[in-house]
């Protein structure tokens, strides 16, 4: 071939050979190209539906896993763990798999053409094999850690932004910088742990490459000694040998780089998994799909601790009929958002029954549940999205119409129309271009477009200024109308008109009756009133 | 309170110093099914890449010292 054009002057053949070679360049950078499109494409695909599957999970999941898992562990699950799967198929498996063929490719053909000189130079690779081992442990040890560091860097920043007033209103700036320097700091260790064990890797690579042809050339010496060995074949054998250990180590020193990449996804995955079988959700053993919600509720001996045995509720008891408005007053930590929390069965209690309608909270269906109850919270969360979609929450089957008709009954509708683009206003992050007002009034419009038999008004009044407190006061009336509520209020003027008022203390009932009632019992109630209305 | 509370038992996944878990690696593969016209073409292309990319060598071993 080669040889022998170049020996016996052969100008056709060797440009026949060259086209040859040159044509099998050409196909080779072709099917590289489709080989790391195909192999990233998969890859992206396989992200997409895990990211897909992990955030819905992650949806589902009951409020009491949020309370011990912080959010920028979440995210790093989501967004960067997830990551590191997408590169096991375009870097890892399907390119570890061509290196092992190309390999074997290389071990055929020296096994073929002299299986002693073969065997020679494959004496190092028991030792490549137990050094591989260990850089497999370091590695995934290494890899752990530097996904772990990530994870909290990624919360340490989440939770910093998320809560950057207080770190300037108590002057905090310098010390929290200083334990971000410290996580950061973890963060590089661990990195450099990682690059350390393939640092190390590397030249054991090298030192073996060398020991193989170190082998063949002492054992092609030896040969040298034997009559009827020609040393010109043995030169040839030699060189021939030394090209095949380069092909041999050649895919060994790919291997452990995609090796790395594979052992990072199995890592990243591997957390991924961990949130994906989280069995933290609240049991939908729901026997009652459908019905239509009228608002009768009763809660009967109902017992209820966020870690047991520590009850927050102990054995409560109180009902309400259909359209009535239930009032509950009493300091911080009685368990008043608790009650709210179990009929929004964000929790689940452990003791006792709550009947709405006469069926058993936990045989109704969630979702049925959640359509009827709706929650404003005192805390309002708005997305970065325009006062429209914050209403409707993105439920196409709400119109523009019925928002606007909704604005108008709450007594909303003037300040939207005052806003630049007035429906299409964008909020801001958390509704931060708008008053805590202006933001509580949006979170009952798209109370009332939802249109709940019972509604939870959970201190929805406390943030709000005098100014916009007779505003709140006329929507919160126009709310209620004709649905059964529950409203959580500090201030009793915002309660004197409910048919009942329960005051809370340390999860017991206390008290219950009108505000008439209570005043009269000259109890707890009274003595609230009393100090509100000194002020 | 905001500050960061991350604790070793949420975060650290353990290390079980299995250097290579089949399992987790299979269900991994899994999230491929749907993928899997795509990924029967990588793999032959994987193996037709294999011998393209190492037939100039063996054309030049061979062409050199073996004809």
């Amino acid at each position: 071939m080669v040889g022998s054009c170049i020996e016996n002057p052969d100008a056709e053949g060797l440009l026949y050979w060259t086209v040859v070679l040159i044509g099998l360049l050409m196909s080779e950078a072709i099917g590289q190209f489709f080989h790391t499109y195909v192999g990233h494409i998969i890859g992206q695909n396989v992200i997409k539906d895990l990211r897909l599957e992990l955030f819905g999970h992650i949806t589902r999941l009951r409020l009491k896993y949020f309370d011990t898992h912080p959010i920028g562990m979440l995210v790093t699950r989501a967004v960067s763990d997830i990551e590191t799967v997408a590169d096991v198929f375009s870097q890892g498996l399907l390119t570890i798999f061509g290196d092992l063929l190309k390999l074997a490719g290389v071990l055929v053909c020296m096994f073929v053409i002299n299986w002693e000189l073969a065997l020679m130079v494959i004496i190092p690779i028991p030792i490549l094999l137990v050094a591989a081992n260990i850089f497999k442990k370091a590695i995934k040890k290494a890899f752990q850690e530097a996904r772990t560091q990530v994870s909290r860097l990624n919360t340490f920043v989440q939770e910093h932004l998320t809560g950057i007033n207080i770190v300037k209103i108590f002057g905090r700036e310098e010390i929290e910088s200083e334990k971000f320097k410290k996580i950061n700091d973890k963060h590089k260790k661990a990195h450099i742990k990682s690059v350390w064990a393939y640092s190390v890797f590397m030249p054991i690579v090298d030192i073996l490459s060398s020991l193989s042809m170190a082998l063949l050339i002492i054992y092609i010496t030896m040969q040298l000694d034997n009559e009827g060995v020609k040393g010109s074949d043995l030169a040839a054998q030699l060189t021939m040998f030394m090209l095949f250990i380069n092909m041999m180590y050649r895919p060994i020193r790919l291997l452990a780089d995609r090796f790395n990449v594979l052992q990072m996804g199995m890592v990243g995955s591997s957390r991924v998994f961990k949130v994906l079988d989280t069995k933290e959700q609240i049991e939908n053993n729901a026997k009652v799909l459908s019905k239509e919600f009228k608002g009768d509720i009763a809660f009967k001996d109902v017992w209820f601790a966020y870690n047991e045995p520590t009850y927050v509720l102990k054995n409560i008891n109180f009902s309400l009929s259909p359209g009535e408005t239930i009032a509950f007053v009493g300091a911080t930590g009685a368990g008043k958002s608790s009650i709210i929390n179990l009929l929004s069965r964000f929790y689940e209690y452990q003791k006792g029954e709550i009947i709405v309608d006469g069926d058993e909270l936990r045989h109704i269906d969630i979702d049925l549940i959640r359509n009827n109850v709706a929650v404003v919270l005192q805390d309002v969360f708005l997305y970065s999205d325009t006062v429209l979609n914050n209403i409707t929450l993105g439920d196409d089957s709400i119109s523009r119409e019925k928002v606007i008709e909704a604005a108008k009954q709450v007594g909303a509708h003037e300040f939207i129309m005052s806003l630049p683009d007035n429906y299409d206003f964008v909020v801001g992050e958390r509704g931060g271009m708008l008053s805590v007002g202006q933001r509580q009034l949006i979170s009952f419009i798209r109370a009332y477009v939802y249109n709940p038999r019972i509604l939870i008004l959970d201190e929805a009044t406390s943030s709000i200024d005098t100014e916009s407190e007779e505003l709140i006061q006329l929507a919160i009336e126009k709310l209620t109308e004709g649905r059964t509520s529950i409203i959580i209020a500090h201030r009793l003027s915002t309660i004197s008109k409910s048919d009942k008022i329960i005051v809370m203390e340390q999860g017991e009932i206390i008290e219950s009756g009108s505000h008439q009632e209570l005043l009269s019992l000259n109890g707890a109630y009274k003595k609230l009133f009393d100090i509100q209305y000194k002020k | 309170m905001y500050f960061c509370r991350v604790n070793s038992n949420n975060e650290m996944s353990e290390v079980t110093g299995k250097a290579w878990d089949g399992k987790l690696f299979f269900r991994i593969m899994s999230y491929a099914r749907p993928y899997r016209m795509l990924m029967v073409g990588a793999i032959a292309l994987t193996f037709i890449l294999a011998i393209v990319t190492a037939i100039p060598n063996y054309f030049w071993i061979y062409g050199w010292f073996l004809y």
